[in-house]
Order: C-alpha cells, then sequence, then structure tokens
C-alpha cells in the first residue's frame, strides 16, 4: 500500500485523501496512517506552510494575516525519489 | 498464587478505557507509568470467585519506539506482565486498528479482541462476519458496545479463557523474498543464544531497523558476533527499504482480514469534488477560471462596497466632519486646530476611513473562497505557472498573503529552505497589491473608471503579479540561478463556507485597517498637515509651505509619467510610510485647496487628473516603492542592508518606468 501511495501522491502534484482512498480502496483514515507512515520513515517531508511564521504570533502586530494554513505542502526526500524510480 | 493479569491496549478512540471502566467498575486507580508522565490506570475485577487484575495501556497506533506511550505499551507488553492482552478495536476503522493488532500477532501475544462500538459502525452500514476474523485472524473475537456495557461479559469470558491457553509462536503475516531471507539469517545468528525476546520476533525488529528494539538487544546479550552482526546488516543494507516491506506486508495483511470479513456500503467512485476539481484546476482551463473568479470579486466589491454602500460612509464622514468644525467654531477654538482636526484628520484621515465598506466586502468574498477551499486549488493551478517562472507553489502562499499585507508575506519566507527561492519570493511581493492600496484605486476609479471599477481592479491586481512574474523570471536567469523546490499539494474537501470563520477572517482586515486609520495614518496624515502649513510665513497648503517645497523638488521626477504637480507628487512621498496615507495626503492637500469651495477629493481628482494620468498614478502605486514597514520587514528576514536598499530603488525604478510607459504610449494613442 505505502509504494502506491508514495507513487500516486507524486501523480499530479497533488493528492487529496478521499481521492487517494478509493483509488487504493482503501478508507480515508488509512491514507492518513499511511502519510504517517511515509513521513516517519523519511520518504516524504512535511512542508511548514508559509502562512505559519515560526516565531509564533504573540506580539506581531501582522498576526491577524497569518492566521490560516491555506493548503498543506509535501515534498519527496532522496529516500522517496529513489524509492519513486526503483 | 500470583493474580491473573490482563491488558488492554488499542488505538486513541476506540473506547478503550471505557471498556476499562466497564470491567473494572470502581475498582481501579490511577497512578504513572515509572520514569514517565503517562498516566497509568489499574484495576481489578471478580470473575467466578476469582480476581483479575487490569491494566489499560496507554492508546496508540503501533507497537514501534515512535512515543513515549508507545515505548510505556510496547515494554509492558514485550515484559510478558499480562498473560492476555484485549485488542480493543474501534469497528468504524477496523482497518486502521488492525495494524496493531498484526503487530501483536507477529510477537506472538496471546490476544483476545473486542471489536468495539459496533453500534456506531451498523449505523454506517458496516457489517462484520465475526467468526470468519476469528478464524482469519487466529484468536477470539467479540463484539461490545463498552459504553452500554454490550459484551463486557462474553470479552472478560473470553479473555479469562485465554489465559489458560498454551501459546507458540506462528506468525501469520508473510514477508516478500528478501526479507524472508535476512529474517532467516537473523534467526541464525539468534539461534542458542539468550534473547530477551523470540528470535523470529527480534530478526523482523532488527530487519526492520527498530533502532529501540535494536539498542535493547545489544545492551542485553553478551555475544560479539550478534552485535556485529546487527551491524553489519544495515550497514551493509542501508539504502534498502525492508522498514517499508514490513510495514506495508502488515497493511496488506489487516486489508486482506478486512476485505475477507468487513462489509461496507458501496462508495461513490466519482464525486461530486472530483468533478469540480477536473474542471477548476484543468491544466487549460484552471487559470481562466481562477481570472473570471477574481474578475466577479472585484465587480462584487465594487458594485456593493462602493456603488451600494460606499455612498453611506462618505456622508457618514461628512456628517461627522461637519459636527466636528460647527462643534469647534462653536467652543472658539484656533484657527490651526479647526484646521488641523477638518482638513487634517477629517478629510485626510476621514478620506481613507470611506473605504470601510469596500475592504469589508472584497476580505468578506476572497475570505468566502479560502474557506470553500478554493484558494488550495488556486494554489495549485499557479504552481503549475509558477514552475514556468522558475518559481515554487509556496510563493503563490506569499503573494496571496501579500494581497492582504507585504509584511506577513515576506515574513512566510522564511519557511522556504530554498535561498534562492526565498530571495526571489521577497523581491516580487511587493509587486502584489496589499489592502493599503486599495483606498487609493477606489479613489481614481471612483473618479474617472466609475463604470468599470471591478474591470479596473481586476487589471490592476493582474498587472501587479505579471510584473512579479517577469522580474521573478528576470531574477531567476540572473542573480538567484538554480532549480526551484518541487512541492506536492494537498487538497482539502470542499466545504460550505462557515459564517464565523468567514466573517473572522474578515474582520481581522477589515480590523486592521480601520486600526491603521488610527495610528499610522494619522501620524503620517499630522506630520503632512504640519508641513503643509508650515512655515508661518507661507500661506497654508501652498506651494511655499515645506511640503510644498519638497513636491516641488519631487516633480521634474514624476513629470514624464504625466503627473507633474506637488501635490500629486508629495502624496506618493507620504505614502512610503504608510499606503493609505496617498488618499490621506491628497484629501488633505486639495481639502485645503479649495476650501471655500468644499469640493470632495473625487472632484478634486477630476480636475487634477485625466484618466491616463490616473492610470499612469495608480501603476506608479501599485508598483513603488514598498511601505517602510515592509522594507524594514525585509531588512530583518535578509539582513541586510544593501538588500534593502536595492528593493526600495528597484521597485522605484519599476513604478516609475510603468507609469511612464502607461502616460507616453497612451499620449501616443491620443489618450492623453
Amino acid at each position: 500500500m505505502l509504494k502506491e501511495l508514495l507513487a500516486l501522491i507524486n501523480g499530479d502534484g497533488y493528492f487529496s485523501k478521499p481521492l487517494l482512498a478509493r483509488t487504493l480502496n482503501i478508507s480515508e483514515a488509512m491514507v492518513d496512517e499511511g502519510l504517517a507512515q511515509l513521513l516517519r520513515m523519511g520518504y516524504m517531508k512535511e512542508e511548514e506552510t508559509p502562512s505559519s511564521c515560526t516565531d509564533g504570533c504573540s506580539g506581531c502586530a501582522f498576526a491577524a494575516f497569518c492566521h490560516k494554513e491555506l493548503v498543506k505542502m509535501y515534498q519527496f526526500t532522496d529516500r522517496g525519489r529513489a524509492l519513486l524510480t526503483s | 498464587m500470583k493474580t491473573k493479569r490482563i491488558a488492554l491496549v488499542g488505538n486513541p478512540n476506540s473506547g478503550k478505557t471505557t471498556l476499562f471502566n466497564a470491567i473494572t467498575g470502581s475498582n481501579q486507580h490511577v497512578g504513572n507509568w515509572p520514569g514517565v508522565t503517562v498516566e497509568k490506570k489499574e484495576g481489578t475485577f471478580t470473575y467466578k470467585g476469582k480476581e483479575y487484575d487490569v491494566v489499560d495501556l496507554p492508546g496508540i497506533y503501533s507497537l514501534g519506539a515512535f512515543s513515549e506511550d508507545e515505548v510505556v505499551a510496547m515494554d509492558y507488553i514485550l515484559t510478558d506482565d499480562a498473560d492476555v492482552i484485549i485488542d480493543v478495536i474501534d469497528a468504524s476503522n477496523i482497518e486502521r486498528n488492525l495494524y496493531l493488532t498484526t503487530q501483536l500477532l507477529e510477537m506472538g501475544k496471546n490476544v483476545v479482541i473486542a471489536l468495539n462500538m459496533v453500534d456506531e459502525a451498523e449505523k454506517r452500514q458496516i457489517a462484520f462476519d465475526l467468526e470468519a476474523m476469528s478464524s482469519a485472524l487466529g484468536v477470539p473475537v467479540v463484539a461490545t458496545v463498552a459504553s452500554r456495557n454490550n459484551g463486557t461479559d462474553a470479552i472478560i469470558q473470553e479473555a479469562v479463557k485465554a489465559i489458560d491457553k498454551k501459546v507458540s509462536y506462528t506468525n501469520p503475516l508473510t514477508y516478500s523474498e528478501n526479507v524472508n531471507h535476512h529474517m532467516q539469517h537473523m534467526v541464525e545468528l539468534f539461534a542458542g543464544k539468550n534473547m530477551p525476546y523470540s528470535p523470529e520476533w527480534a530478526a523482523i525488529k532488527v530487519v526492520e531497523g527498530d533502532k529501540h528494539i535494536i539498542s535493547v538487544i545489544e545492551a542485553s546479550i553478551d555475544d560479539e558476533a550478534v552485535v556485529n552482526g546487527i551491524k553489519d546488516f544495515h550497514k551493509f543494507h542501508s539504502s534498502e527499504n525492508f522498514e517499508l516491506e514490513i510495514v506495508d506486508s502488515r497493511y496488506a495483511f489487516a486489508h486482506r482480514i478486512a476485505e475477507k470479513t468487513v462489509k461496507r456500503p458501496e462508495v461513490e467512485v466519482v464525486t461530486l469534488t472530483d468533478k469540480i476539481d477536473k474542471i477548476l484546476i484543468n491544466k487549460y482551463l484552471g487559470i481562466p477560471i481562477f481570472a473570471l473568479i477574481m474578475l466577479a470579486v472585484f465587480q462584487l466589491t465594487f458594485a456593493i462596497g462602493q456603488d451600494l454602500l460606499g455612498g453611506y460612509a462618505a456622508a457618514l464622514v461628512e456628517w461627522l466632519g461637519t459636527l466636528l468644525e460647527n462643534f469647534l467654531v462653536w467652543v472658539n477654538s484656533p484657527d490651526w486646530l479647526v484646521s488641523f482636526m477638518i482638513d487634517g484628520v477629517v478629510n485626510g484621515v476621514g478620506a481613507v476611513v470611506e473605504f470601510v465598506p469596500l475592504i469589508t466586502v472584497m476580505y468578506l468574498l476572497l475570505s468566502l473562497l479560502e474557506d470553500s477551499g478554493y484558494m488550495a486549488r488556486a494554489a495549485y493551478v499557479w504552481d503549475n505557472l509558477m514552475r514556468a517562472f522558475g518559481m515554487q507553489g509556496k510563493a503563490f502562499i506569499s503573494m496571496i498573503i501579500g494581497f492582504g499585507c507585504t509584511v506577513p508575506a515576506i515574513m512566510s519566507t522564511r519557511t522556504m529552505d530554498n535561498k534562492k527561492d526565498r530571495m526571489v519570493t521577497m523581491l516580487i511581493t511587493p509587486f502584489m497589491s496589499c489592502g493599503a492600496k486599495l483606498p487609493i484605486y477606489s479613489v481614481f476609479i471612483a473618479a474617472f473608471f466609475s463604470n468599470h471599477g471591478g474591470l479596473v481592479l481586476f487589471g490592476l491586481y493582474a498587472f501587479g503579479i505579471l510584473i512579479g512574474l517577469l522580474m521573478a523570471k528576470l531574477f531567476n536567469k540572473t542573480l538567484f540561478k538554480g532549480e526551484s523546490s518541487y512541492f506536492i499539494m494537498e487538497l482539502p474537501p470542499y466545504r460550505f463556507p462557515a459564517a464565523k470563520s468567514v466573517l473572522r477572517t474578515m474582520w481581522l482586515h477589515v480590523g486592521d485597517f480601520i486600526k491603521r486609520a488610527g495610528t499610522i495614518i494619522f501620524l503620517v496624515v499630522t506630520i503632512m498637515w504640519l508641513l503643509a502649513v508650515l512655515p508661518g510665513s507661507a500661506a497654508p497648503y501652498s506651494q511655499q509651505s515645506y511640503l510644498g517645497r519638497l513636491g516641488t523638488f519631487l516633480v521634474p521626477i514624476f513629470r514624464p509619467a504625466g503627473f507633474g504637480t506637488w501635490q500629486e507628487s508629495v502624496a506618493l512621498f507620504a505614502g512610503i510610510p504608510a499606503k493609505e496615507a496617498v488618499v490621506g495626503t491628497l484629501g488633505m492637500l486639495y481639502a485645503g485647496e479649495y476650501m471655500e469651495e468644499g469640493v470632495l477629493l473625487v472632484n478634486a481628482i477630476q480636475q487634477h487628473f485625466t484618466s491616463l494620468t490616473a492610470l499612469a498614478y495608480m501603476v506608479m502605486v501599485l508598483l513603488y516603492t514598498p511601505c517602510a514597514a515592509t522594507l524594514s520587514a525585509v531588512a530583518k528576514e535578509t539582513k541586510s542592508a544593501k538588500w534593502t536598499i536595492a528593493m526600495a530603488l528597484y521597485t522605484f525604478f519599476i513604478g516609475w518606468i510603468m507609469a511612464v510607459l502607461v502616460f507616453q504610449i497612451g499620449s501616443l494613442f491620443g489618450f492623453a
């Protein structure tokens, strides 16, 4: 499942969990689980999205503009890319 | 004789603690696991006159050493302290929960399964074949609803029965040939050694690369051959994906069991979200659809925020101004105070405040788009386009933040690992039109383009993006060569925007706008007013005032762009501390100039500009030097005075060139 999941995520430059779940005939919870495993094993890494700054919002005059995560982004690690090409 | 002990294990939210409470009733106590802050719940129950101990292990998804909870649970299970383990499975989420079950079976543990919350699963039309599940897993399976005490007696009965069962190690999982080969090698290496675990399970964990278990084996075994064997294995096979293969084998096993024993309702193969996404994120349609949506946003912004509500805001500011002026005259206030309050505050700051309805509508619409999940699709659609300009998708998120305010947009680039991407994004973000520029466009649009307000506004935003992308391409080809990072985006499901969330987002922007009007804009307008009425020897608001002299000095710079009066020049200068101050300063200066005539700002602008110079002025405002707060953010983020000055100068130059081009080309075509 994990290899297929990785390949599907790589497919179009985007993914949605419901679509992955239907394609792999598994539940969305399983997609979450698989994604968590791929991240833990170091095949992918979750990117900090630009809407969250590392210093936190306390005291920042511009915190109002940084309140939401617009989209989650991931990146394949060298290990992930190697697995995809293997 | 030692009291028999039952351990409860399961995923978080599987109802494990509810089952523990149902089994033990009030006979329980809470403590901590030694050395950690993880809560330990223990209790007892009596069955057929015999007392049993029960321990509730922390909720975990797997038996690894990735969290304190997992280490506690794994160590407890491995010590063989429990005579039987009740594995509590959430019946609605069986496949995911079975992963932990497969690990328990892999360990060769004495397991009884409580398939819990079956009532919830049945409501979702999920049916189970308990007999088949029990047979496939090789352990008893009991359906329970712990919250209603259903099945509690049956699970106790099965657990007690299993206590005396003789368990021999049989691993029901199958692994790849490669993994099997290495596991066999490890089993041979461990054979006859005094191991803390069964050689078969230890072999799985070593091949899987479980650092926690390997360290326990290495610490407990005094055999150099074994320690070196493990080290050599990892040295020579570091590039292989054994962990993934083993984890995948567990998922495959859990999937097979679920396929065989669980019946779910049929799901739609293609959902509405898929159908919508096929259009909205289509390679060719995505960008035009985004453009159409934004055009509609700007049209609605003008239709509602300006045409429908704008008049009320202007009338309110005017009414308050008259009220204040009458009051000041009534209390015999000095002329300078009346001048400051009316020309400076009311006509200056008030000119900015009049645009609150416009700002409100625009951010309400953008918040609706954001909350619906569309903006995430827009980021994906833009990612494709931006790659053509050497940028990455993350830059689009910074650009979207920049439509609100450039400062957080600059700060948001911190999350980019790639320095090249970060610098280029910082350098182009000021071209995204921030909310502070909106009042400037609005007043010029109201003066000259009121019939096509949305279209002009859309054109300005689009032009800013275009200039940003072209500059990005230029920077990528010259100063910042190299590969951009490639990202995969997770698209959230579409959802109906929640009123609370939308209103909150909208208010964050509107509140900030009002706050700025009362602080920075007030301060800038006050300084501008002082400069406009001093020295005392010069007529107020005249070319001989300090402000007039400064403006006159700047006039030759802007004359090629068509706006060659000192008021227009000095207003652009005032826009560097804060962009809204352009409108505030024009409002104050024109009010001073037309003091006797009571001319509105829009009318004054019509007398000073033509539609072509107004367009050139808006282009200048769109692109020229960002505000002081942005420059300060750039200085902080780049830690470079050189880059900060470079940004201030290059953006001014780009703005000036474009404004001059608009005016000169327009003049050539006879629009002057």
